[in-house]
């Protein structure tokens, strides 16, 4: 049996981060990644390397929306096939996993080995789950279908709002394990070899082609002048949900990383295989005008859409 | 040059001509005998009929194909062909219960559905024409592309589920901005968003709901170096002003409505504004001479509200079965303002033909072949019909001659009038209409002359 251990988390909550950990702590087992990403390019899996990976992207959509559940059918009886230990899956930022239980199911007469889905983790970003989980049914879901549920950025609010936000997710998970954690430090492997707290809990997943926000993504066109790649994102920011990607720069390669108007512009020490940025909106077509706005007046030239 | 007489009337600069784009759709095929099926299913077809209308209409600017069910085809919208009209869908996959949006994995691509044939063919025009012929990529726009998906549904949606439409009609303009890039990445100059049924939903509709996708694609467009244009058709009299709101570099109107009212709305948005030659009543049915005159009218009306910002075109895509000659008559109009005037005049002078003498075409030892052209320097077609005898003098100079009249030589007028010559230009042989605007091959010529041959 193939131990699957599913990441959910709203976007910029801190999956990447745990991902890579997990495949630090159980580095030695032979282990599968399976990366969903919602944009058409895939950014996480640059950030996951490591040898002896064996490594599935699946882009454009949610993998338990119907327009991408047949390609992770396919991906996972194909994983099946392989000589791994564990399955690590990445959900898209706004997947509802709601049904994972009913897709391991319909495919098991496929498989070449089963899976034992043992844990589903859902990572929460403290500082805006208060708002988002009155507004996303996905989110909702990622709590209620999870057992083991961290509170990421725990040090960046008060402990009352950490108690609130206790309080809401047992109201909704009343069985689940929360920890809490910054940069998602936490004991995860003894975590995962807790037994699982997931039994049977299938619903409906929220996942419809009408949950879906427009993403774009923006190309890197040569070099990109980081005197104005800033004021550029801080303009853009307020209007989406993530912005995430690589661009070069005056000052090098570097990695963009933001949730809603929290901006991370980091050096990147790698050599990109491409420049791009994808970018979620939370206002709908509108963000088009937005960035090329912003365009007009910064990164003129370099940056494309 | 053409194209940029175009770009800079859509930089709304000073220019000292009027550019003219003729909106040969489906009509391109009549040019070369091909259906409209064939037209828009092929590309041999396809690049040799525009190749055709740039040779024989003189265009500033043309459109490569004007299909607004290419995307909606992609999506999974059925069409009903048609031998002389483009396509109509026929199915709504979103109609009824499956009110949804559409997967973003279904926006077309370089790979989907007849776009290959499309980029390819607008690679293979430009190199031709493109450098001195603005080349006109034409989308379908968000709002009909959202009711060829949903079908008439999508009326009554506007007011039972504004978020809904919202959101579909968001995610036709995904689609619109992704064609855009497409035909911008293969050549276009202008990108022509065509959404005919803008003219039927009320402008306090159009801001609620349309507006902002409309605004992303025309903000696309223009992020991309492209210029954008906004086609409407119906009585769009109402909608002009939200429409500049959006902020396209232009506009384009049909008959419908009032050219220098809606000049006078454009200019206040320093908007270009493109149209509307009526094309039923005077490109079908109608004779040179009205071509000539609802041009020269046409500009002369706008002219007294402004100079520049303007584009003479036809309504709308042109019908398939539009004489040819009409569309050189409304060419030869706008590249020669004055001098037309002038023709019309002629045109309706009476002419007297009692000092014409008509050769005696029976007891003639040659062949006689007349042109009877427009003015032959500035008129394509009648240059191109000239070239066809000059080019194969040498040939039949022993059994034939030819003649070539004039109608911007006053002298040569009365010749017109009693040959009943109602078309131009025309090659007559031996007295009688051969070749009406068509310019023959060379061996259709050759082969039509010598039935003639004692």
């Amino acid at each position: 049996m193939i131990k699957l251990i599913m990441l959910t988390g709203f976007l910029g909550s801190g999956k990447t981060t745990l991902l890579q950990k997990l495949i630090d702590e159980y580095a030695g087992h032979r282990i599968g990644v399976l990366i969903n990403e919602f944009g058409a390019v895939s950014i996480d899996s640059e950030l996951v390397e490591g040898n002896g990976i064996d490594m599935t992207e699946l882009s454009n959509g949610s993998i338990f929306c119907a327009c991408l559940k047949d390609k992770f059918v396919e991906a996972l009886v194909e994983l099946s096939g392989k000589d791994i230990d564990y399955l690590f899956i990445e959900a898209s930022g706004l997947a509802d996993p709601a049904n994972m239980e009913d897709i391991l199911k319909g495919l098991e007469k496929h498989l070449d080995r089963r899976y034992d889905y043992v844990h589903s983790v859902c990572i929460v970003d403290s500082t805006s789950y208060p708002d988002l989980i009155e507004v996303l049914e996905s989110l909702d879901h990622q709590v209620v279908f999870s057992d083991i549920i961290i509170l990421n950025k725990a040090d960046l609010v008060t402990e009352d709002v950490i108690d609130s936000i206790k309080t809401d997710i047992y109201e909704r998970n009343p069985d689940a394990r929360v920890e809490e954690a910054s940069y998602c430090n936490v004991g995860i492997r003894e975590l995962i070899d807790a037994p699982s707290g997931l039994m049977g809990r299938v619903g409906e997943t929220t996942n419809t082609f009408e949950s879906r926000p427009q993403t774009l993504v923006l190309k890197g066109r040569g070099i990109v002048p980081i005197d104005e790649l800033e004021p550029f994102i801080k303009e853009i920011a307020a209007s989406t949900y993530r912005i995430k990607g690589f661009l070069e720069t005056d000052k090098g390669p570097v990695r963009l990383d933001c949730v809603g108007e929290k901006i991370l512009i980091e050096p990147w020490e790698r050599e990109l295989r491409e420049a791009k940025v994808v970018v979620i909106s939370s206002i709908g077509i509108r963000i088009v005008s937005v960035i090329t706005s912003a365009m007009t007046k910064y990164l003129k030239g370099s940056i494309s859409l | 040059m053409g194209k940029e007489l175009i770009l800079k009337t859509l930089r709304h600069e000073k220019t000292d001509d009027i550019p003219w784009v003729p909106f040969a759709g489906v009509h391109a095929g009549k040019l070369k005998g091909y259906t409209a099926q064939e037209l828009l299913t092929d590309e041999d077809k396809l690049v040799e009929s525009l190749l055709e209308v740039h040779k024989l209409y003189s265009p500033d600017g043309m459109p490569i194909m004007f299909d607004l069910q290419i995307e909606a085809e992609i999506l999974g919208c059925e069409l009903k062909w048609a031998k002389d009209n483009p396509p109509s869908v026929k199915s709504h996959p979103w109609e009824g219960p499956n009110k949804e949006i559409p997967c973003t994995c279904k926006i077309p691509t370089e790979e989907s559905g007849r776009i290959p044939m499309i980029l390819r063919t607008m690679r293979r025009v430009k190199e031709a024409v493109g450098e001195d012929t603005a080349l006109y990529g034409l989308i379908c726009g968000p709002f009909t592309l959202a009711s060829h998906l949903r079908g008439t549904e999508i009326f009554m949606d506007m007011v039972s589920d504004p978020e809904y439409t919202k959101a579909l009609v968001g995610y036709c303009a995904q689609v619109a901005i992704e064609m855009s890039r497409m035909y911008i990445d293969a050549g276009m100059d202008v990108i022509a968003v065509v959404d005919p049924l803008v003219s039927q939903i009320s402008p306090k509709m159009i801001k609620k709901l349309l507006s902002e996708s409309f605004t992303a694609v025309f903000d696309y467009i223009r992020s991309r170096g492209a210029y954008s244009s906004f086609f409407v058709c119906g009585n769009a009299t109402k909608q002009i002003e939200v429409m500049c709101e959006m902020g396209p570099d232009g506009i384009s109107i049909d008959e419908n409505v009032n050219m220098p009212k809606a000049k006078e709305v454009t200019d206040r948005f320093n908007i270009t504004l493109g149209g509307n030659i009526p094309l039923t009543t005077t490109m079908l049915f109608g004779n040179q001479q009205d071509n000539m005159k609802c041009v020269v009218d046409l500009i002369d009306s706008v002219r007294e509200v402004s100079d520049g910002n303007f584009i003479i075109s036809p309504g709308c895509d042109m019908p398939y079965d539009t004489p040819i000659e009409n569309t050189v008559a409304c060419a030869q109009a706008v590249k020669h303002l004055d001098s037309t005037r002038e023709l019309i005049k002629n045109y309706e002078t009476v002419v007297d033909t009692s000092n014409v003498e008509i050769p005696d075409y029976a007891n003639s030892d040659k062949v006689i072949v007349e042109l009877f052209l427009l003015d032959p320097d500035q008129c394509a077609a009648c240059f191109y019909m000239r070239a066809a005898v000059e080019d194969i003098y040498d040939e039949i100079k022993d059994y034939a001659e030819y003649r070539v009249y004039k109608y911007c030589v006053k002298e040569d007028i009365p010749r017109y009038v009693k040959m009943g010559m109602t078309n131009l230009p025309t090659m007559t042989i031996n007295g009688e209409q051969r070749f009406i605007s068509l310019i023959p091959s060379k061996e259709e010529l050759i082969a039509a002359i010598k039935e003639y041959v004692k």
